[in-house]
Parts: structure tokens; C-alpha cells; sequence
């Protein structure tokens, strides 16, 4: 039975014009991905209405490949060009930036894109074998765990804050406050808008991503301008990659690449969270079990695996809550789930009963579709590497563009351009002022889960004591307090150690 | 930043830690001015009106965070003005700002040709005003020559009317379209 | 007397320009502003009505998603392109509590209705508990309990309102907790998180099927084709209308040419039997009405939603 609906399954995607469909699909994915401001919803939705005229396992096998590979298109100008392609890509720019800086894009990239395939399997076996039970404790969460939960994610701000605990806590407080201007997430009541209509449907996450990082690092690729004869390019020399060796070396790393990936599947599978959450926690788990957490942020591969693992792992996670019950994890498998519901395809908690051979094919699509991401990707690189060929002249304006097109087609609202503006000119003051600004942006991605779930769990029992009364809650809750612990004393450690050498703006 | 300070640290080690002085001052100030406006918004997060749905009103959050936000601003700045007074002073602050700010003269033109470009968006449209901000642009960082202009001639023609044109029929996705010019 | 002119000259002009434009309409791509998010309920069941018009016109209809506070963003650019049938947009009655509670000055009366496409069928949700199974055991108990009763709506939105036209049909009182979309409210009482909530075929009935949740009671007038089973809110005793009902509209001061005209392709394009099919799929019932029909539906509404609206003032 379960042979019969696997071979049926894996027969329609083995189809020549699915798999031709696909392929085409991964390369939207990765290219839209890979430029900054487009994102992989945006990709999904333009795939959508060509969905609607296939059948209904082909059209979500093109858009699971656009996914798949949207994962790991934001890798590259996280490793090219400093800015994250993707919101899932913010951890990847900590190492692999430095690393193509310091003369190695090539193994920066080949790492991010072994780390993204091993971490899609991972995460698709993970779904093969665990999605039921997995997805009915996603379901039983309530407001308290998730509330509690993000307290723990707020807690790795530590491991993002590079010189200075302070003005680390500065920024990601700045993120969670940026969050709550615009309409209330409970009652949509406008708030700390000043009746502006640029404020009043608040500051949109990959607005502030994009402003923060993007326009900011675009400055940043200016100054000095014209002083001395230094290169156009943004990165001097091409280096050669050595595609095996790389993927032996990211095999070298099998734990941190499996938690990673773990990380991943789990962060995916709560509806809600995502990818932007699950390359951070990945990355601060891996820095924190390092001997050596000090390497991070110069160029250490262990970076770049953990992030680049953990946010590809979010595909075939948040798929565990959809094909196990029918809710999806998110935006983009709401998408997904859509595309199904055209075809008559009721996904719920029986679809992996009722319709077996979808449930199946969209595990092989899974595959293939990594797979493909792979070939590509590797076929590909020579080709992303001219982009560190480009001289500076034409890729930063060019890149601001993109920026500004991909702000604005979120939502269709010009106004977001003008914050996008404005979020822009704060990032890079507060970046020459030496402000981490991966904690402002985890605030911002945070904060409303936060402020929405707290409000919900008093709604639902005005009594606080139920958040340490429910055990996961109290677990997650424990686990935070213990991060905090561990975080001071890492800081008081390192501080005896460096106190009388540093200076401390050396280093950003 | 790193390199300027490494750079000019590197140089010259006694100035150091009046460099570092200085920074701490535009510290300072960064402090002050967030904390302020975190102050401001917190008073103005509690006249927010509750809800009889819930406990917590629409307030309390932000109220919560920006006052967690004055504080810590408050610490920082008192630890900012305990080192300065350390260090000895910050002295020279107006010319070593006028220095800060030359080194990136490129980057805040850059920014102020953003502002104009997105302020006349809604006007010129798409294709025509992106056309003269990436050509601007492209000749500001290149310098003007006769082979920088041909350069940048063509790649603004590319990602303005090519771009707007690829979006447009292909994706059936509309970008700003303007009151004078409508592509 | 200038005003009279004015109007002369209003009405002439579009006398010369009006059949013109209406012969021809549409010739270029009609944008469908969708004031809300990808992969909801709005932009699923608009995209099937837009791959329709545009087979019926041989017009593409790209889909513009303009979410924002409460798809009340959305319909403000709408009111500011020109009226000229070639932006079109939808509303729901969600515009109307928006509206009266103060969130946005535009209400429906800003539009020209043009034809009512879908109608989803609200239903009362129970999640699988040991102290009550239906409708009545649910009033028993709720009556016993007040506030006890732990109920999933959107606040301040159309849920809610459904939500306490139940409570004050029922006499009880719950305790309201406060959900984005009708995803997160099922997956909260699927999850045992609420108690009961309202819902929809789309995206409950895998779940009743399954016997996580179960149907109490839909708000139609007849018990629906999807859920035969499921007795209506008015058989049990208690007279609600519950639905959401989404229409196409233009902005005020469209000729009327166009307006026939979009409603004649729509109606064709909502008898398509392929696209029947689609939006079934999609939950909405089978149900199409026209320009006058539609408006008349939207004023009987409004009187509606103001008798209860009171009760969600927060």
C-alpha cells in the first residue's frame, strides 16, 4: 500500500515535463532568491496561476523546487555581496562574507550550497519518518510555549552582538519597538503611527531587512570612494572552488550539520516561525558548542554550514504540519496549500489516507528537487562568481534598484519605499556607530510573535503562573534562563581575558 | 569603520585613545537621542486606549519595551561618559566629524540621489526616473568619460525600461507607473 | 447654476467618451487590487474569479495583493486610480466593521458594487471536548460556566461579530481570544487552545471529518450541499445569518457601460463550468449576483451589522 502510493507518486514526478518544469522552477528560485529584495514568496506567487492549469502533484512539485531552491539562492549575495538574499539568509552573511572577502568566495559558496542540500534531506527524511507526531505537538502549542519560546530565541541575541553586549540589547530592543508601530496585531487599532499613512500599516519585516542591510552595506561599499588606487571590484580575486573537497569538508562537520539541520526542522514545523528564525538559532547553537566561538564572524565554515543547513531545513519542516494535518507552516506552504485546494485536493489530516500518492510524490519532489538545486548550483557558480568581477559603478546602484523593487512589490504600497529610505539611513548611522544589527533584526521578527502570543495566553487564562505551570513552557522558559547564564559568562570571561589588549571598536 | 579606525590606530597609537575618546562621544550622542525618543514613545505607547477584550491593551507591549529601551540607553550613556572622562576628554570633536564625514562623501550622495529618486518615483515612473538615477549614479562612482558614459548608458537602459518591461509582461507585476510618464 | 453646467458638461462628456470606452472595454489588462495577503481565503478565491474574467475578456488580470490594516490599504489606493474599469477591486464585510469601528473612513457606499461572486458559509466550530457536543449542550454549559467558554475570533472582525450574534442569540457569555486568520483559529481548536470557533468548509471539514472538530450549526437559510448533515443556526431555533460574501467593485464614478459590461463578463465568467469547479473547491457556495442585486444585498447588510456592531466596540 504504502510501496504502491510511493511508486505512483515518484512515477508522476519522473515525469520528462514535471522534471523539466522543475528544473526550471529551481532556477527561478535560486536566482530570485539570490537577488537582493526578491524573495521566495514572491517567486512561489508568480508560479502560482502557471500551477493552476497543471495537475495537481506537477504544480506543487515546480513550486516545492522554486522553494527548495529559493532557500539556497540567498546564499549568494549573503557570501558575494554582504547583504542576506533571503530573510533566512541574515546568519549566512556573518562568515561567508568574510570568507569571500578574505580571498575564498569560492569555498564560501560551494559550503552554503552542500550545507542547503544535506540540510534539505535531512529535513525531508525527517519528515518521512516523524511528520505525525511531530506536527500533532506543533499543534498542541499554545500561546504560553510559543510566548515562551521566542523568550529563549530573544536570548541568543548574545551570540549576535560582536564588540559590545550593550549596544547588542540597544538594537534588539530597537527591533522589538520598531515592530509594534502600526496597527495592533489583536484589534488592528492604529498605534504610534502620528496619522501618517507611511506608518500606519506599519513597518513590513522585509522592508526593515533590506533597509538595514542592504541600503546600509551599498553605502558602506563607498567610503573611502576614490582614494588611492584600490579595486573596483567588491572582491578582488576569483579563487578556484573545489566542488568534492568542499562537500568533504562539510561532511567533516557532522554535528554541527545535523543540529543544524534538526534546528531547522523544528523552527519550520511551528507554524508561524521560519527560516529567519531558524539560521540564527542555528548559528548561535553552532558558535556556542565551538571550542573556539571567538573564530566566528571571521570567516569560520562552521557558520556558514549552521546557518546555511539550518534555514534549508525550514522546507521540508514547515511541510510536517502540512501534509500531516493540513496547516501550514508557513506563507509559502499556505500558498502550496491553496494551489491544492484549487485542484479539489482537501489537505487535512487525512491527506496522507485519502491521497497517498500526493503525500509520497511531494516527499520524491522533495528530493529531486534538492537535487536539482545541487546541479545547478554547481554548474552554476562560475557564473555567480563573475558577479564579484562586476566593478562597483554598475553593481551598486543596480543592486539599490533591486532593493527598491523588491520593497515595493511586497506590498504594492509606495509608501514603503520612503521607509525603506529612512530604515536605510538609521542602519548605516547605527552601523558606523559599531551597532550589531542582526539583533535589530531579530527584534523585528520577534516582537510580534511575542506581543501576540502574551496577549493571546492572558486572553485565553488571565492567570500568569500558567506559563511556568505547562511544561514545555516552563522547559523553554528554563532553557532561556540558562542561555542567559551562559551568556554573561562568556562575556566575563572573555572580558578578563581581553580587558587590557583591546581597543574596543577594533574589530565590526 | 574598522579600517579607517584600524588604519589611523595603527598609525599613530597615541592618538588612540582620543580617537577613542571621540567615538565614544557619537556614542553618547546615539544613546541620548534613541533613549529620548524611546522615552517619548513609551509615554505616548500608555495613552493608548485598553480593550475590554483583554487584559493587556494595545500599549502595554510597546509601553514594555521602550521603556526597557530609555533604560538601557541610560546605563549606556553613563558607562559612555565614565570612559570618556577616562580617556581624558574628547577634544577636536567638530574637525574629526568634518574628516568622518569626507571619507564618505560618496556614500551620503549616494543616499541623497536614493531620497530624490524615490521622492519623484511617484511622478516620473518608473522606467524614466530609474534611468537617470542608475545613470547619475554610475557616473558618480566611475567619473565621466567617454567610455564610463556609453557603459553606463546602456546598463541604465537595461534595469530601468528593461526591467519595468520584464515585470510588466512577463510577470504581469506593475512597478510605480508615474502621473507625467506612465511606462 | 455653475454646478448645473458642470453636471451638463459632466454628463456630455461621457456621453461622447462613455459608449466608446464601453464598446472596446476591456482592450488592456485589468489590474484586480486584492487588499489582502497571498495563499488567504480573499486571494485564493480572487485569483480563480480573475483566471475567469480573463478567459471571458481574452484580457490578462494580473492580481495586485495589497495587504495592509485590515484591507483597508488596499481599497485606499483603489479609490485613487482612475475610473475607468481597468482597476478592479473586492470587498467583503469585513469593510463594514472596519468602517464602524473606526479603523477606516471608506465604506462600502465609496464603490460601485458590480457582482457578488462567492459566498462562504460561516460555520459554528466546536473543538472535540468532554463538556459539550452540540449546539444546545454548548448553551447548557456556557449558561453554567459563564466566560468559561474559551471562543476563537478575528477581534474586531467579521468572526467576531458572528461570534456575538451567537452569544446574544444563545444568552451566554464567552471569553474571547484573539486570532489573525481562520488558519490560526482552527489550528488553535484543533490544538484544544479554544473552545469553539467560527469557520468555514475550507478550512474545518478535513478536520470534523477526521473528528477533531465538529460542525454545531452553519448560518445559511437551507443546510449547504458540502455538509448535508450539519443543521442550520435558524433549525435549532436561533435566527442568524452567517456568511462571508466577497463582490467585485469599481470606484464611484465609473460609467455605467463599464459596469454592465464587467458584470456581463463576470457573470459569464462565473457560469464556466471549469471555474465552478475551482471555486467550489475553494469553498465558496455557487452563487452569483449582478450590479443591482448586489447593491441591494450590500444596504440590506449594512442595517445588519449596525443592530450587533455595538457589541464589539472594545
Amino acid at each position: 500500500m504504502m510501496l504502491d502510493a510511493f511508486l505512483a507518486g515518484a512515477h508522476q514526478v519522473f515525469a520528462f515535463d514535471t522534471l523539466i518544469y522543475m528544473l526550471i522552477g529551481s532556477v527561478a528560485g535560486i536566482v530570485a532568491a539570490a537577488i537582493p529584495g526578491f524573495t521566495v514568496t514572491m517567486a512561489i506567487i508568480l508560479t502560482l496561476p502557471l500551477t493552476f492549469t497543471m495537475g495537481p502533484l506537477q504544480g506543487v512539485s515546480v513550486m516545492l523546487s522554486v522553494y527548495v531552491g529559493g532557500y539556497t539562492g540567498g546564499l549568494i549575495s549573503a557570501a558575494l555581496l554582504g547583504i542576506p538574499g533571503t530573510p533566512s539568509s541574515v546568519a549566512t552573511t556573518f562568515d561567508a562574507y568574510p570568507m569571500a572577502r578574505g580571498g575564498e568566495p569560492g569555498r564560501a559558496l560551494s559550503l552554503g550550497v552542500w550545507s542547503s542540500f544535506f540540510g534539505t534531506v535531512i529535513s525531508t527524511i525527517v519528515l518521512i519518518i516523524a511528520a505525525p507526531p511531530l506536527a500533532m505537538i506543533a499543534v498542541k502549542l499554545g500561546p504560553w510555549e510559543y510566548f515562551s519560546l521566542i523568550v529563549f530565541a530573544l536570548t541568543i541575541v548574545a551570540s549576535l552582538v560582536g564588540n559590545s553586549l550593550m549596544r547588542g540589547l540597544i538594537a534588539g530592543v530597537i527591533g522589538l519597538g520598531l515592530a509594534t508601530i502600526g496597527p495592533d496585531p489583536m484589534m488592528g487599532q492604529p498605534r504610534l503611527t502620528f496619522e501618517s499613512s507611511v506608518l500606519m500599516p506599519g513597518l513590513p519585516f522585509l522592508v526593515v531587512l533590506i533597509g538595514i542591510f542592504a541600503i546600509s552595506q551599498l553605502m558602506g561599499e563607498l567610503e573611502d570612494h576614490g582614494k588611492g588606487p584600490s579595486s573596483d571590484a567588491l572582491i578582488p580575486d576569483v579563487i578556484e572552488f573545489k566542488t568534492w573537497a568542499v562537500m568533504r569538508e562539510v561532511l567533516m562537520h557532522p554535528v554541527n550539520l545535523v543540529r543544524s539541520s534538526l534546528i531547522g526542522v523544528f523552527i519550520g514545523a511551528l507554524p508561524g516561525a521560519g527560516g529567519s528564525i531558524a539560521n540564527l538559532l542555528a548559528y548561535d547553537q553552532a558558535k556556542r558548542s565551538s571550542i573556539n566561538p571567538d573564530e566566528f564572524g571571521k570567516g569560520n565554515p562552521d557558520g556558514v554550514i549552521a546557518s546555511e543547513a539550518g534555514n534549508s531545513a525550514t522546507a521540508g519542516g514547515g511541510l510536517i504540519p502540512m501534509i500531516a494535518l493540513g496547516i501550514p507552516g508557513s506563507a509559502v506552504d499556505a500558498i502550496l496549500m491553496a494551489a491544492l485546494m484549487v485542484h479539489g485536493i482537501s489537505v487535512g489530516p487525512r491527506l496522507i489516507m485519502d491521497n497517498a500518492d500526493l503525500a509520497y510524490g511531494m516527499f520524491v519532489a522533495m528530493v529531486v528537487a534538492s537535487l536539482m538545486m545541487l546541479v545547478v548550483c554547481v554548474l552554476s557558480m562560475r557564473l555567480f562568481l563573475r558577479v564579484t568581477d562586476i566593478p562597483k559603478q554598475f553593481i551598486v546602484p543596480t543592486v539599490m534598484i533591486c532593493c527598491v523593487i523588491g520593497a515595493f512589490a511586497l506590498n504594492n504600497r509606495v509608501t514603503d519605499l520612503y521607509l525603506l529610505g529612512a530604515i536605510g539611513l538609521v542602519g548605516y548611522g547605527l552601523k558606523s556607530l559599531d551597532y550589531p544589527l542582526a539583533p535589530l533584526v531579530l527584534g523585528v521578527i520577534l516582537g510580534p510573535i511575542a506581543e501576540t502570543n502574551l496577549r493571546r495566553a492572558l486572553m485565553s487564562d488571565a492567570d500568569w503562573t500558567v506559563f511556568f505551570t505547562r511544561p514545555i513552557s516552563a522547559v523553554l522558559l528554563a532553557a532561556a534562563l540558562l542561555s542567559v547564564i551562559f551568556s554573561i559568562r562568556s562575556v566575563l570571561k572573555m572580558r578578563k581575558k581581553d580587558r587590557p589588549a583591546t581597543d574596543e571598536q577594533n574589530g565590526d | 569603520m574598522s579600517q579607517t579606525t584600524a588604519k589611523a590606530a595603527a598609525a599613530d597609537a597615541g592618538a588612540s585613545a582620543a580617537l577613542r575618546a571621540r567615538t565614544e562621544v557619537a556614542r553618547l550622542i546615539s544613546y541620548i537621542v534613541i533613549g529620548l525618543g524611546a522615552a517619548f514613545l513609551s509615554l505616548r505607547a500608555s495613552t493608548l486606549p485598553t480593550s475590554r477584550w483583554e487584559p493587556l491593551g494595545a500599549g502595554s507591549f510597546p509601553e514594555l519595551v521602550f521603556g526597557v529601551l530609555a533604560v538601557l540607553c541610560l546605563i549606556a550613556a553613563v558607562r559612555a561618559v565614565i570612559d570618556i572622562r577616562k580617556a581624558g576628554g574628547a577634544n577636536r570633536l567638530g574637525a574629526s566629524l568634518g574628516e568622518w564625514l569626507v571619507a564618505r562623501r560618496y556614500s551620503f550622495a549616494l543616499f541623497g540621489l536614493l531620497v530624490v529618486y524615490l521622492l519623484l518615483l511617484p511622478l516620473g515612473g518608473f522606467s524614466l526616473t530609474t534611468f537617470v538615477f542608475l545613470l547619475i549614479a554610475q557616473l558618480m562612482i566611475a567619473g565621466i568619460s567617454k567610455k564610463t558614459l556609453f557603459q553606463s548608458l546602456i546598463a541604465a537602459v537595461i534595469f530601468s525600461v528593461g526591467l519595468n518591461m520584464l515585470f510588466a509582461e512577463v510577470f504581469n507585476v506593475f512597478l510605480p507607473r508615474g502621473v507625467l510618464f506612465a511606462g | 447654476m455653475f454646478r448645473k453646467i458642470a453636471v451638463a458638461a459632466g454628463l456630455l462628456a461621457a456621453a461622447i467618451t462613455g459608449p466608446a470606452q464601453a464598446q472596446d472595454y476591456p482592450e488592456k489588462p485589468i489590474e484586480f487590487i486584492v487588499p489582502w495577503g497571498p495563499g488567504g481565503g480573499s486571494d485564493t478565491l480572487m485569483r480563480i474569479v480573475a483566471m475567469g474574467l480573463s478567459e471571458v475578456t481574452g484580457q490578462a488580470v494580473p492580481i495586485v495583493n495589497m495587504p495592509g490594516v485590515g484591507g483597508t490599504v488596499g481599497l485606499a489606493e483603489f479609490t485613487k486610480r482612475p475610473a475607468d474599469g481597468y482597476t478592479i477591486s473586492q470587498i467583503h464585510e469585513g469593510l463594514y466593521t472596519a468602517n464602524k469601528l473606526g479603523i477606516t473612513e471608506l465604506s462600502y457606499k465609496n464603490f460601485i458594487p458590480v457582482a457578488l461572486v462567492t459566498s462562504s458559509p460561516q460555520y459554528l466550530v466546536l473543538s472535540k471536548n468532554d463538556n459539550f457536543s452540540n449546539l444546545e449542550e454548548l448553551k447548557a454549559y456556557a449558561a453554567a460556566n459563564p466566560g468559561a467558554v474559551r471562543a476563537g475570533v478575528t477581534l474586531g472582525g467579521v468572526p467576531h461579530l458572528h461570534m456575538a450574534m451567537i452569544e446574544e442569540a444563545l444568552g451566554v457569555q464567552f471569553s474571547y481570544v484573539g486570532f489573525r486568520d481562520t488558519g490560526e483559529r482552527i489550528r488553535a481548536a484543533v490544538g484544544g487552545n479554544v473552545d469553539i470557533v467560527i469557520g468555514d468548509v475550507a478550512s474545518a471539514s478535513e478536520f470534523v471529518k477526521n473528528g477533531d472538530l465538529i460542525f454545531a450549526g452553519v448560518g445559511t437559510e437551507e443546510r449547504t450541499s458540502e455538509e448535508p448533515d450539519v443543521p442550520t443556526m435558524a433549525e435549532q431555533g436561533y435566527d442568524l445569518s452567517m456568511a462571508v460574501t466577497r463582490g467585485v467593485v469599481l470606484p464611484a464614478g465609473t460609467p455605467d457601460e463599464i459596469v454592465e459590461a464587467l458584470d456581463a463578463a463576470l457573470e459569464k465568467a462565473m457560469s464556466l463550468p471549469d471555474i465552478r469547479a475551482k471555486m467550489t473547491n475553494a469553498g465558496s457556495a455557487d452563487i452569483y449576483l449582478g450590479h443591482e442585486a448586489y447593491k441591494a444585498y450590500l444596504d440590506k447588510l449594512d442595517g445588519e451589522v449596525d443592530k450587533v456592531v455595538g457589541k464589539l466596540q472594545g
